[in-house]
C-alpha cells in the first residue's frame, strides 16, 4: 500500500481506491448501514436505547449552532493533538537512539512494553493523582502513541537495506545524505502505519481521559453529561463527531507526510 | 603508497574461505584478481574495503586512502534517477553537465533522469561504474564490473575506465582473462 517513487512518498488507497466507482460503493455501504440503524431503531422503538438516525442528525445540527460545541472541539482537539505529536516525536527520538545503541534499546523497550500492556483506565486514574484534569488527555494520548511510534519507526530503521549502508560506508556518504537516500524511504511506510494506528489510539484514549477527568469545555465532558442526563441523541451525535474528527485528522497527517515526501524529492541539493 | 595484503585468513562458520593469502598492489596500477568461484575474491575485496574483519593477517598501506567500489550487486538507490545516484557519492565540483558527459561515454545518455529500477541489468552495471569513477577515491575496487555487458559495450566501458583513472589504483575482480588483457592489468591468481 505504501512505497516510494522517485523519492516521493506514495501513500495510495487500496487498488482502485481513487476510482469514482469505488467512492460510489463506499457511499452505498454507508447508506446500507444507515438503513440498518434506522430499521433497528424502529424495531426497538425506544429513543432512549437507540435513537433514529434522523433525530441524531437533527441533534447534531442543533449542536453545531452552539458556540460551546466548537470551543469543546477546539480544546479537546488541541490537547489530543499535542499528546499525539509529543508521543510521536518522543517515539521517533527513542527509536533512533535505540537503533544506534543496543544498550538504549534494552533500557527503553521493557518500559514501553509495560506502557503498551497497561490498561488505559489504570493510567487515567493514576495520572489524575499526578496532574490536573486539563492536561490528562495530553498525557494519555502521549502514552498511547509513544510505544506505537517507537516500535514502528525502529522496525523501519532496521529494515534499511544493509547492502546500501555498506555502500554508504565505503563511499563515506555523510549522515544527512544517508538519511535521505537510505533511511527515509525505509522508515516512511512504517511511520505512516504508526500515524494511522496512533491517531485512532490517541483519540479514543484522549476522549476517555476527558470523560473521567472532565476538564471544562471538552468533548469528554459533553459525553459525560449526555450519559449522566440520559441524552442519548447527544451521546450518539458526539460519538459521530469524535469518529469524524479522528478520520479527518488522520487524513490531514497523511497529506502532510505525502507533501513532506515530495519536498524531500525536490530538495535534491546533494 | 603501495598496498600490501599480508597473510590474510578468514573463515565463516568454521569453513576456511581465505587461507594466508598475500598480494601486492602497486600504487597507480591496474591489478586483476583472478581465481575460481569460491576462492574468496569477494571476501578479500570486502576485507580491503573494511566491510569484513580478517581473522588473521593485515593490510598495509590503506590508511588515509579513499576507496570507491563497484560491488557485485549494483547497490543503487532504486527510486532515485541515474544522475542523483551519481551525485550522492561524487566528489566536490561534479555537476549535472559532467554527469551527463560521463553517462554518454558509457552509452547511457538517455538514462540520466530514469530511476535506477527502470534500467536494465547492463545499464545498472554501467551506472554503478560511472558512480564509482566520479567519486573521490585513491583506490577503486571493482567486483565483476563488466558482467552482463556484450563485447562491444565491454570494450567501450573498459576504455572509459582506463581514460578516467588518471593514475589512481584499480583492483578488478574477474573470471575473464580477456578483460584483464583489455585493461592491460597485472594479474594476481588466487587459489
Amino acid at each position: 500500500m505504501e512505497g516510494t517513487n522517485g523519492g516521493k512518498v506514495n501513500i495510495s488507497a487500496p487498488a482502485g481506491g481513487r476510482n469514482p466507482g469505488n467512492y460510489f460503493i463506499k457511499i452505498l455501504v454507508i447508506i446500507f448501514w444507515i438503513i440498518v440503524w434506522e430499521c433497528l431503531s424502529r424495531i426497538i422503538n425506544e429513543e432512549l436505547f437507540l435513537p433514529s438516525f434522523g433525530s441524531v442528525v437533527l441533534t447534531l445540527i442543533e449542536l453545531v449552532q452552539k458556540q460551546e460545541f466548537w470551543s469543546s472541539i477546539a480544546n479537546s482537539f488541541a490537547r489530543i493533538l499535542a499528546g499525539f505529536l509529543l508521543g510521536f516525536a518522543s517515539g521517533l527520538m527513542l527509536a533512533v537512539a535505540s537503533y544506534k545503541n543496543r544498550a538504549m534499546y534494552e533500557l527503553i523497550s521493557p518500559l514501553l512494553k509495560v506502557i503498551k500492556a497497561t490498561p488505559v483506565a489504570s493510567f487515567i486514574i493514576l495520572a489524575l493523582v499526578w496532574i490536573s484534569s486539563a492536561n490528562l488527555s495530553i498525557l494519555i494520548s502521549f502514552l498511547m502513541v509513544l510505544p506505537v511510534s517507537f516500535t514502528n519507526i525502529l522496525s523501519g530503521l532496521e529494515s534499511a537495506d544493509k547492502k546500501l549502508l555498506e555502500m554508504a560506508d565505503v563511499f563515506g556518504i555523510g549522515r544527512w545524505k544517508r538519511i535521505k537516500a537510505i533511511y527515509f524511504p525505509a522508515v516512511i511506510p512504517f511511520a505512516v502505519s504508526a500515524v494511522s494506528i496512533g491517531m485512532g489510539f490517541s483519540f479514543k484514549s484522549g476522549i476517555a481521559a476527558e470523560v473521567i477527568g472532565r476538564p471544562a469545555n471538552s468533548i469528554g465532558v459533553n459525553l459525560y453529561e449526555a450519559k449522566l442526563y440520559l441524552m442519548i441523541k447527544e451521546l450518539f451525535a458526539w460519538t459521530i463527531i469524535i469518529v469524524l474528527l479522528s478520520v479527518l485528522f488522520e487524513k490531514i497527517v497523511m497529506v502532510a507526510i505525502k507533501r513532506y515526501g515530495s519536498i524531500q524529492d525536490r530538495a535534491a541539493d546533494l | 603508497m603501495d598496498i600490501r595484503v599480508d597473510k590474510i585468513c578468514k573463515s565463516f562458520n568454521g569453513k576456511k574461505v581465505i587461507d594466508s593469502f598475500s598480494m601486492y598492489i602497486p600504487e597507480g596500477s591496474i591489478t586483476c584478481l583472478m581465481g575460481a568461484s569460491g576462492v574468496g575474491k569477494t571476501t578479500l575485496a570486502n576485507i580491503i574495503m573494511g566491510l569484513v574483519q580478517p581473522d588473521r593477517g593485515e593490510i598495509i598501506g590503506l590508511s588515509d586512502k579513499r576507496i570507491a567500489a563497484v560491488f557485485q550487486e549494483d547497490r543503487l538507490i532504486e527510486h532515485w534517477d541515474a544522475s542523483r545516484n551519481i551525485l550522492l557519492v561524487s566528489k566536490k565540483g561534479v555537476n549535472e553537465v559532467e554527469v551527463e558527459k560521463h553517462l554518454s561515454e558509457v552509452g547511457l545518455a538517455d538514462c540520466k533522469a530514469k530511476p535506477a529500477r527502470e534500467l536494465s541489468g547492463g545499464m545498472r552495471r554501467r551506472l554503478a561504474i560511472v558512480r564509482a569513477m566520479l567519486s573521490d577515491y585513491d583506490l577503486l575496487i571493482m567486483d565483476e564490473p563488466f558482467k552482463g555487458l556484450d563485447d562491444e559495450l565491454k570494450k567501450q566501458v573498459i576504455a572509459y575506465v582506463r581514460s578516467n583513472l588518471k593514475g589512481r589504483t584499480l583492483l578488478v575482480i574477474t573470471h575473464d582473462r580477456k578483460e584483464a588483457e583489455m585493461l592491460e592489468a597485472r594479474i594476481v591468481e588466487m587459489a
